[in-house]
């Protein structure tokens, strides 16, 4: 899922330092899963943000309102009453939830209060790793199932490069070797004669955007 | 959840006018009426007494009322009578509470009494019983004679299915109390069966450690405790000597079974028997008995102090000592036999077990962390337990007593039914986004997550609380990041209700360490406590981080956090949570300047002084800090 | 040593001095020369001048360790202007494949012919470790991309180059990385991508440098790729154990460090012992030549160069007439304390 952290209280507060009246959006999905834009974090956040304020005599009033996700324009319908109520939004969904409700409420100011980090798996309560970087064409059927876009620290589809030593990457001893993974997987596997084959170089477009995605069979004529 | 036709009466007693000397009930009854929300309100003079009840009875059915509040004193004795009435009118006695006014002395204290637990009694969920079905059968695993007694113990009330681990092997174990599923693995065929509680009886191993006795290696003249108990053999006109003391430190279990032993030689005619030990631990019942009765018997008990060597021949062995209380260099014991006692190790399917069932072991490797709150039977899961040596040698009255505790714990299932009050937590499927982590973070492996179109959410899917497995804790309340998950009599609601208009300092009390410190400490120095707010809770586990933060934000300087001391947490690791969202509370005062303004204390139910210190040292945090700036005023 | 005449007649791909002597079977010897961080050639001339006419070409480091430095491509040029023949080196760190080509074209058409294809040290250790590592192609494909070019005379998106760019090749090979398994076959892939020459890690563990040469003669890979292992004089005692323990990924001897500790005069032990692996890799089967990688101390090739017996350079121009050595170069060797190591020189 995504994964993002909280943004450092200090930047939040520079960014509504103008207002009086603020909405503090949170969201069920992928920010409540990693434990960092859940209902709980809307109320810890909006605490401390009062706290603050009073605390510097320019109280804030600030309204709470979780719902489903932030992406889609439905479920952003229902932050109306509030938004209309406020001089700003700070949303606590990821990247895309934030500019989805901004899409929603163009006139009102939409500020992040996360850093969305990567697409990542829950290893453990509390602990994330990238796994995906959504690069648009997969190649872990050659892999063994190892991304080396994402755990290769080059994002090498040859590797390893000559900096691989006892399984670790040359740029921290806390990186395993994304090749060494690789190579270790297919062995098991018993399909080491991939790593012979030279991938050739990779079609960057896939990769960056813009990037859109229809379904021509599946999209809604309302006419 | 909200409930709606909340129906309060509220009975006012005079107590047989002890109360009247120092508050004027009227006047009470008059501020509640022009402030609170309630049914139906009244004075008494004894609201306990016989005809009184059967008024309360009749206003129940007049006027519809579900909810009591007895205002006057909280005699257990009244109390029980009140709940039994309310039993009968089909209110729960989560929705009866009394307040004690024999220490309230103004109007004032009493109104404000009043209107708190009003509103505790209009936030509090509905509480009922649940009836479940569940599987009276036991499941015991092991084979040694620790686990056929506690078989045949059980067996007497309940059926009771025994395996040895070893030919007979539990593979995995799914579900919760009262109907646990087991895969077993039976000669390469795999059972499942249903078990309502699963008892570990695997014993302990013996295990020789010749380091002890100087590298000796046994030999057909020096024997290791077992092997000499096991070896059907006649001493009759032998001599055999018994080494104690150097191993098994921790236990009785080698003086226990020495001293039977001894005895039994002398009966079967030994012509001489042995005890050589460094100290006589007789600390057990009847162990004294018998040491005295070996004395009779003429079995000799020998000291040594210190150094020891131990040799053999064909003929026999011999043990070389030197005797503390005898002006000579060196003794030495030859004997026909020697025994020397072994060390009690864990039994080996002991880890893989743990890894199965989700339990844990402790010092040793044993079975059962060292927890008091876990003795002498019990596991961090309801209905998985431990008895006898495989969690820590034991022998003789300790053991029958756990058989016993364990019997007694099983036959909640006996009659196939079981019934609970449904206080375990409720979750809001609306809220939960299945994130998994309330069913990580719970130490009793208490929640599953369910899927049921029922479920309003976008998976039709949430975490579900076991009502026998759930111990109440909270733990999985304060970690839900989506406020899904409300514990019934400390909900958010009831929490912040509580400390709305708190007192300087607030602090959360675990209602095992730190809510009995602070009455102990109040008696101690009752003043200290006149600017203390005290909300308890089922296990510092609950207390979120949001709390923390909302009493300062309602007006505190300062907040406590009282839980119970490390690795002493009744519910394994809450007090540890607890303290990472104390660093995680304290972080956030930090980054915006409200300075140093919350105490974590461990403390256990019989330390008032060290809570007194602690609410000394928290009022000189709040003395540097200042006054908190924070507060935020409507 | 094969002569010349031995071998049948071979078609040179770029035609550099460096590809001769290999294709001739005579032992190769390149040098190497790190530019400076600063817009200047001084270095880039004191050092190149030594190298003149005692090594066949001479490597220019792009950006190593990810520490900016006046480019290799620039630096390459200028070792043209002199006279010399430059290895020039390229990273897949700091262009895409456009830039890559684009700047084969030039250097190309300015008279650099040898082409070295690295993957290049991770932005995370040099001095701008924000910046965004472009990595658009591996050094696979970038080798790849130069034989495509050279060979079938189009870009790397198929389209035609006219006049493409004819590079002699270079990869690099690491004995000592792991999987160590799997370096024999990843250097097979270069091969098979189109790499001409390889120079490897600088050997620092002789043990685990034969144990790689023998699968690499094993699979003949030797048979198909010219092969110089990577030769470092390290300055110091302190520095070889430093290396060892300090340094990630780096395998050094405790053979290699023992040697320098004993050595009376350091500098000079740390010469002998590079003089040392030069003679054992003249009579290791599968290698071709050796690359002496002064790091820091370029100042040192011609004396390691002359006592190792490498000279005369076969193809290399100036061969009969190296240059004099410089004041400034000598001044460094005295303040080395080995301005004696080759007296002839001194």
């Amino acid at each position: 899922m995504i994964v993002a952290e909280g943004k450092p209280v200090e930047k939040i507060l520079e960014m509504v330092a103008p207002f009086k009246k603020v909405l503090i959006a949170g969201c069920r999905g992928c920010v409540t899963v990693c434990l960092t834009g859940g209902e709980k974090e809307v109320g810890i956040l909006a605490s401390q943000i009062r706290m603050a304020r009073s605390k510097d005599g320019n109280p804030i009033e600030i309204l709470e309102q979780t719902e489903e996700r932030q992406c889609d324009v439905e479920y952003n319908a229902k932050f109306l009453e509030n938004v209309e109520q406020v001089d700003a939004i700070v949303s606590l969904a990821c990247g895309i939830g934030i500019q989805y409700l901004g899409e929603k409420y163009p006139s009102t100011p939409i500020f992040p209060g996360v850093n969305t980090l990567m697409l990542g798996a829950n290893i453990d309560v509390g602990k994330w790793e990238e796994r995906c970087m959504a690069c648009g064409d997969c190649v872990l059927d050659k892999t063994g199932g190892i991304c080396p876009i994402t755990r290769c620290s080059k994002s090498l589809l040859n590797g390893p490069c000559g900096g691989s030593q006892n399984g670790v990457c040359e740029v921290s001893k806390d990186v395993p070797c994304g090749w060494q993974l690789i190579y270790d997987r297919l062995s098991e596997i018993g399909q080491l004669d991939k790593m012979r084959e030279i991938i050739p170089a990779k079609n960057w477009l896939r990769a960056k955007g813009p990037r859109t995605y229809v379904r021509e069979d599946l999209t809604l004529d309302r006419s | 959840m909200t409930i709606t036709n909340i129906r309060i009466g509220i009975y006012l007693c005079d107590c047989d006018g002890k109360v009247s000397k120092k508050v004027d009930l009227s006047k009470v009854k008059t501020a509640i009426q022009s402030q609170a929300e309630f049914e139906y309100i009244r004075e008494a003079d004894v609201v306990c007494g016989t005809a009184e009840q059967e008024k309360v009875a009749a206003e129940i059915d007049k006027y519809s009322l579900n909810r009591l509040l007895i205002v006057g004193c909280n005699d257990p004795f009244i109390t029980r009578k009140f709940l039994q009435l309310a039993e009968e009118k089909d209110i729960s006695r989560y929705n009866v509470e009394f307040i004690d006014l024999s220490a309230v002395d103004s109007v004032e204290a009493a109104v404000s009494a009043i209107n708190s637990t009003l509103g505790k009694l209009h936030l509090r969920a509905e509480i009922g019983y649940e009836e479940l079905a569940v599987t009276p059968d036991v499941l015991v695993i092991g084979s040694g004679s620790e686990a056929a007694a506690v078989a045949k113990a059980i067996s007497k009330n309940q059926p009771v299915v025994q395996i040895d681990h070893e030919t007979t092997r539990v593979v995995e174990v799914d579900g919760f109390p009262g109907s646990f599923t087991v895969r077993l693995l039976e000669n390469g065929k795999t059972i499942k069966q249903s078990f309502g509680a699963i008892v570990l009886a695997l014993g302990a191993q013996p295990q020789y450690d010749a380091n002890k006795y100087g590298g000796v290696n046994l030999d057909e003249r020096i024997l290791s405790l077992s092997q000499f108990i096991k070896t059907d053999k006649s001493y009759t006109g032998k001599k055999v000597a018994f080494v104690l003391g150097k191993a098994d430190a921790d236990s009785l279990l080698s003086f226990a079974a020495v001293l039977k032993a001894a005895l039994d030689l002398k009966d079967k005619g030994a012509s001489e028997v042995d005890v050589i030990y460094d100290d006589m631990k007789v600390c057990a019942d009847n162990l004294e008995q018998e040491y005295e009765l070996a004395r009779k018997k003429g079995v000799n008990f020998l000291k040594y102090d210190g150094e020891f060597q131990i040799n053999s021949t064909s003929a026999g062995a011999t043990f070389q000592y030197r005797e503390p209380f005898l002006p000579i260099d060196a003794t030495r014991v030859a004997a026909d036999y020697l025994v020397l006692a072994e060390d009690f190790v864990p039994a080996a399917a002991t880890q893989e077990l743990a890894e199965i069932l989700d339990i844990r072991t402790g010092p040793g490797g044993f079975f059962q962390k060292d927890n008091v709150h876990f003795l002498p039977i019990k596991s961090n899961r309801a209905y998985i337990l431990f008895v006898g040596s495989c969690h820590g040698p034991i022998h003789g009255t300790d053991l029958y007593n756990e058989i016993e505790a364990v019997v007694a714990e099983v036959s909640a299932f006996a009659k196939g039914k079981a019934q609970v009050p449904s206080l375990q937590p409720r979750v809001e499927a609306k809220k939960c986004a299945v994130c998994l982590t309330c069913y990580r973070c719970c130490p009793h492996h208490a929640i599953e997550i369910v899927h049921d179109a029922e479920y309003d959410n976008m998976y039709n899917s949430a975490a579900r609380m076991n009502p026998l497995a759930c111990q109440r804790c909270g733990v999985c309340a304060g970690e839900c990041p989506g406020k899904a998950i409300q514990l019934p009599l400390y909900s958010d609601q009831e929490i912040l209700f509580e400390i709305k208009q708190p007192a300087k300092i607030v602090a959360y009390a675990c209602e095992n360490s730190g809510y009995l410190a602070s009455e102990f400490a109040k008696t101690l120095d009752p003043q200290l406590q006149k600017d203390l707010q005290i909300v308890e809770v089922p296990c510092s586990g609950k207390i979120d981080v949001i709390y923390l933060l909302k009493a300062l934000e309602y007006g505190a300087d300062g907040v406590m956090l009282l839980v119970c001391h490390k690795e002493n947490c009744k519910y394994v690791w809450g007090n540890n949570r607890a303290e990472q969202r104390k660093e995680r509370a304290q972080a956030l005062l930090n980054q915006v300047g409200l300075g140093d303004r919350i105490e974590f204390v461990h403390v256990a139910a019989n330390q008032g002084n060290q809570f007194n210190a602690a609410v000394k040292e928290m009022a000189e945090k709040i003395r540097q800090s200042g006054t908190n700036p924070g507060k935020v005023v409507k | 040593m094969t002569e010349a005449n031995d071998k049948p007649e071979v078609t040179l791909k770029s035609g550099s001095a460096l590809e001769k002597t290999y294709v001739s079977g005579q032992f190769v010897c390149t040098g190497e020369v790190g530019p400076p961080m600063e817009s200047s050639f001084h270095h880039v001339d004191m050092y190149g001048e030594a190298m003149k006419g005692r090594v066949d070409s001479i490597n220019l480091t792009d950006n190593q360790t990810a520490m900016t430095r006046l480019a290799s491509w620039g630096a390459a040029i200028r070792l043209i202007q002199l006279g010399l023949e430059p290895n020039w080196q390229m990273t897949c760190r700091d262009r895409n494949r456009l830039a890559m080509q684009a700047d084969m074209m030039a250097a190309y058409a300015l008279g650099v012919r040898n082409l070295l294809c690295l993957t290049g040290d991770h932005q995370a250790f040099g001095n701008h470790p924000g910046c965004k590592g472009v990595y658009d192609v591996d050094s696979l494909q970038l080798i790849s991309i130069a034989k495509r070019l050279r060979d079938d005379g189009c870009f790397e998106c198929g389209a035609e180059c006219k006049k493409p760019p004819k590079f002699f090749i270079g990869c690099a090979a690491n004995p000592f990385g792991d999987p160590f398994e799997f370096r024999v076959t990843r250097l097979e892939k270069k091969i098979e991508a189109g790499a001409d020459f390889v120079q490897t890690q600088c050997i620092l563990d002789w043990d685990r440098w034969a144990k790689f040469m023998d699968l690499v003669v094993q699979r003949g890979l030797h048979k198909r790729i010219f092969i110089s292992p990577g030769l470092m004089p390290v300055k110091s005692p302190k520095m070889a154990r430093y290396m060892q323990h300090g340094v990630p990924g780096m395998i050094v001897s405790n053979e290699f460090c023992e040697f320098l500790e004993k050595a009376e005069n350091g500098k000079i032990g740390a010469l002998d012992l590079t003089v040392d692996y030069v003679n054992r890799c003249k009579k290791m089967e599968g290698v071709a030549g050796v690359h002496i990688m002064a790091v820091a101390w370029e100042e040192v090739v011609p004396l390691v160069v002359t006592k190792a017996g490498l000279l005369p350079r076969p193809f290399a121009a100036f061969k009969d007439n190296p240059a004099p050595i410089s004041d400034e170069i000598k001044a460094l060797w005295k303040k080395a304390t080995v301005e004696n190591y080759v007296p002839e020189l001194a």
